[in-house]
């Protein structure tokens, strides 16, 4: 044989077996046991999720690297951005693939949950003797819990307050009827009062801006059972009223129905609309974006006559442990680890996260000190405090398709093409099909 | 000895294989692999999100014949890709004899060239920024349509389910027109000038020469890249979801946002692979066409 050849055969050789091994180790999904240096097996477990890309560089990797320092656990990160980590999450269960510990979105839930991807965490927090008090909310399919989230991110009422001084509002409206009022002086004034973002490319606007200002005045469009009532509903009639009678009188910014969540927060930037509902999270970025303009929290306005506590949309960030994991306990674990510590009595790790994030978090056992943040976050933060979080799409079948049919039913209502027991007729009949399939 | 041929001649008859074998295996990969993923998908129940979904036979296909929005899909791309290839012809047609005009200096032409073809430049996602800036209410194409009483000062051309499809049809044919334009001047450049003056002398004026003498010249050209933006058109999925996203209450949704939301949104894999399906067998249908039509011109 030439000794080109060899070189050749010997290098295709190199590379098919390189090939293999790549594959190979592509092909890992759930961690399972490995031996350390003195040969006792020790538990490797991985974290599908998106808050590494969406925290400080390396944030993410520290707390799982201070977790392996005290227990020996060691948790590898299988980080992708928020729109790629559903897809990844269901290919990888169909595949036995998919991580022990998974990042979960309120909208996927419920399929998660019914697919067999997540495990019954009620049971593994019972085994575990885990003191569910601790935590304001758990996400649960059949009164049994799916996923837990550690942080929650509120979504508040905005305020441009120089808007506000130029039209003459001297007080933030606290009722519908103020709020209407306000948005008279503020069209006067040449501004845009309100907006809404019903795009349907991310159709979270539906439930974060339009159910978020209906859950502050306790409308609900779930009964006491938990089952979606929204053929006669007269609360939320009412609510759809008073919102169309916002959009008639003009005080909703034109184009509602392209309007991104992106395009909301930099039309408010820009100075163009003077309230709006959006995640606390963005704060940050709207003082950098609109360092000279006043921005206040402004409580989201209530129903004239109602005196109950203001409910406060939140999304969340939330874990799950997959029914493929071979370590749920362990994983269990962690996600308890990050809620109250290991000994189960501390939220340090829970409220750190949580100031990172301008979020607020799950734990009660975490006191977050927010005495450095913005003032602004401070009044949302003691708004949350005040009010409850709330979110009744979570847990909801197929959440981002009746997201989706909610604003195709809305914006034709809006648009004076049917009545309001039509509108609320042909959503509760889309979430029945959904149902029903 | 006799050994030593007859390796040789297998030699000689495997090594146009191995040299092929590259694309092979690629085209195996990228193409044959996810197709047939895609077709055996389309005949399961809740395909890819459990572990042994159900084989259900047509019933997918059945499901989706049947829903409305599948319909109503249908009749948005229909309308989306007809007017798309019609306008695109005409105006890369205009462009391009616009640009192969004697009247105009060389410079001039390089830079007009320049000008017109900077559309096709943009990727799907510049594109889809860029306009919807300009298109929002109170936009710059608001301002400048008001300016002429052509306009109210807040139109919706996005979010009015009358006139969304018709902006997205509006852009589309924007950044693809210059690839007919360029397809077809390097067309009019190949035309020999024999032919026009010879019509010339005939007396034939600019309207019949351009009838009986570009359009005839220009024929398979045209037909070859109306049938590849066809395709292209009926696939386009970025430009118009970063848009609208199908909306407002699904007026722009073509087949490619439907499949999408069945997809993500609704983790309906089985039914999405069922709606791509149809939409590959329409391709193939065009695919034949240009393959046919290539042939052609070539003989």
């Amino acid at each position: 044989m030439k000794r080109e050849t060899f070189v050749k055969k010997s290098l295709s050789v190199v590379l098919t077996g390189a090939m293999v091994l790549g594959l190979v180790a592509c092909g890992g999904g759930s961690g399972g046991e490995t031996k350390d240096d003195s040969g006792s097996k020790s538990v490797a477990l991985k974290w599908q999720q998106w808050w590494a890309v969406e925290c400080p560089e390396g944030y993410v990797q520290n707390i799982v690297d201070k977790y392996e320092e005290k227990t020996g656990v060691k948790i590898e990160l299988l980080s992708a951005p928020f729109a790629d980590t559903k897809t990844q999450i269901t290919s990888g269960a169909s595949t036995g693939t998919v991580a022990d510990i998974v990042g979960v979105d309120s909208s996927w839930v419920y399929d998660f949950a019914k697919q067999g991807i997540l495990t019954n965490q009620s049971k593994l927090m019972d085994d575990d003797g885990f003191n569910q008090e601790i935590v304001d909310s758990e996400w649960q399919v059949d009164s049994s819990t799916y996923a837990v989230p550690v942080v929650n991110f509120a979504y508040p009422m905005y305020a441009n307050q120089d808007i506000l001084d130029k039209a003459g509002v001297t007080e933030l409206p606290n009722t519908w009827s103020e709020f209407e009022n306000a948005c008279q002086k503020i069209k006067d004034a040449g501004y845009y009062p309100f907006a809404l973002n019903l795009d349907t490319t991310s159709p979270s606007g539906i439930q974060n801006s339009y159910m978020g200002f209906a859950w502050a005045s306790g409308i609900k469009m779930k009964d006491d059972a938990g089952n979606c009532k929204l053929t006669g509903n007269e609360e939320l009639k009412e609510f759809a009223e008073f919102m169309k009678g916002l959009y008639d009188k003009g005080y909703i910014y034109p184009g509602m129905s392209a309007l991104t969540e992106a395009d909301m927060s930099s039309k408010f930037c820009s100075g163009e609309i003077a309230f709006h509902i959006n995640s606390a999270a963005l704060l940050t970025s709207y003082r950098k974006e609109a360092p000279d303009m006043h921005i206040t929290a402004a409580p989201i306005p209530i129903k004239d006559d109602y005196t109950g506590k203001r409910g406060m949309c939140v999304a969340s960030w939330a874990l799950g442990v997959t029914e493929k994991s071979e370590n749920k306990a362990e994983a269990m674990k962690f996600i308890e680890y990050l809620l109250s510590g290991l000994e189960g009595r501390e939220g340090s790790i829970c409220a750190d996260l949580a100031m990172t994030q301008s979020a607020f978090p799950n734990s009660t056992l975490a006191e977050p000190d927010y005495s450095n943040a913005d003032e602004v976050f401070q009044d949302i933060y003691d708004m949350y405090q005040k009010g409850y979080p709330i979110n009744e799409f979570t847990g909801m079948k197929e959440a981002n398709t009746i997201m989706t049919d909610y604003i195709n039913e809305l914006v034709p209502y809006m648009d004076g093409e049917q009545d309001t027991t039509a509108f609320l007729e042909n959503v509760q009949k889309s979430i029945d099909d959904i149902y029903d399939n | 000895m006799m050994k030593n041929r007859s390796k040789s001649k297998l030699r000689r008859k495997i090594t146009p294989y191995l040299y092929l074998s590259p694309t092979i295996i690629l085209m195996l990969v990228l193409m044959v692999v996810p197709i047939y993923l895609i077709i055996k998908y389309s005949f399961q129940n809740n395909a890819i999100v459990v572990a042994d979904p159900e084989f259900v036979w047509l019933d997918n296909y059945k499901k989706i014949l049947s829903d409305s929005e599948f319909w109503g899909a249908v009749k948005t791309t229909f309308v989306f890709v007809t007017v798309s290839v019609a306008a695109h012809i005409i105006l890369g047609m205009c462009f391009a004899l616009l640009l192969n005009t004697k009247y105009f200096k060389t410079r001039t032409k390089t830079i007009a060239r320049v000008i017109y073809v900077l559309p096709w430049v943009f990727t799907a996602s510049v594109i889809a920024i860029l306009w919807k800036m300009m298109l929002q209410p109170a936009g710059i194409v608001d301002y400048i349509l008001s300016i002429f009483n052509l306009a109210a000062k807040d139109t919706e051309w996005l979010s009015n389910k009358d006139v969304a499809l018709a902006t997205i049809t509006l852009v589309n044919i924007w950044c693809g027109y210059p690839f007919y334009m360029i397809s077809i001047l390097a067309g009019l450049q190949g035309i020999p000038e024999d032919l026009y003056e010879s019509s010339a002398l005939d007396g034939a004026t600019k309207w019949k020469s351009f009838l009986h003498i570009i359009i005839p010249q220009l024929k398979p050209i045209l037909i070859s890249i109306a049938m590849l933006d066809f395709v292209w058109t009926l696939q386009s999925f970025a430009l118009i979801w970063m848009m609208t996203g199908g909306g407002p209450v699904n007026s722009t949704q073509t087949l490619s946002i439907y499949i999408y939301k069945l997809a993500f949104n609704s983790s309906q894999y089985g039914l999405a692979s069922a709606v791509a399906v149809i939409l590959l067998l329409l391709c193939v249908i065009v695919a034949i066409f240009y393959v046919k039509q290539q042939k052609k011109v070539r003989e």
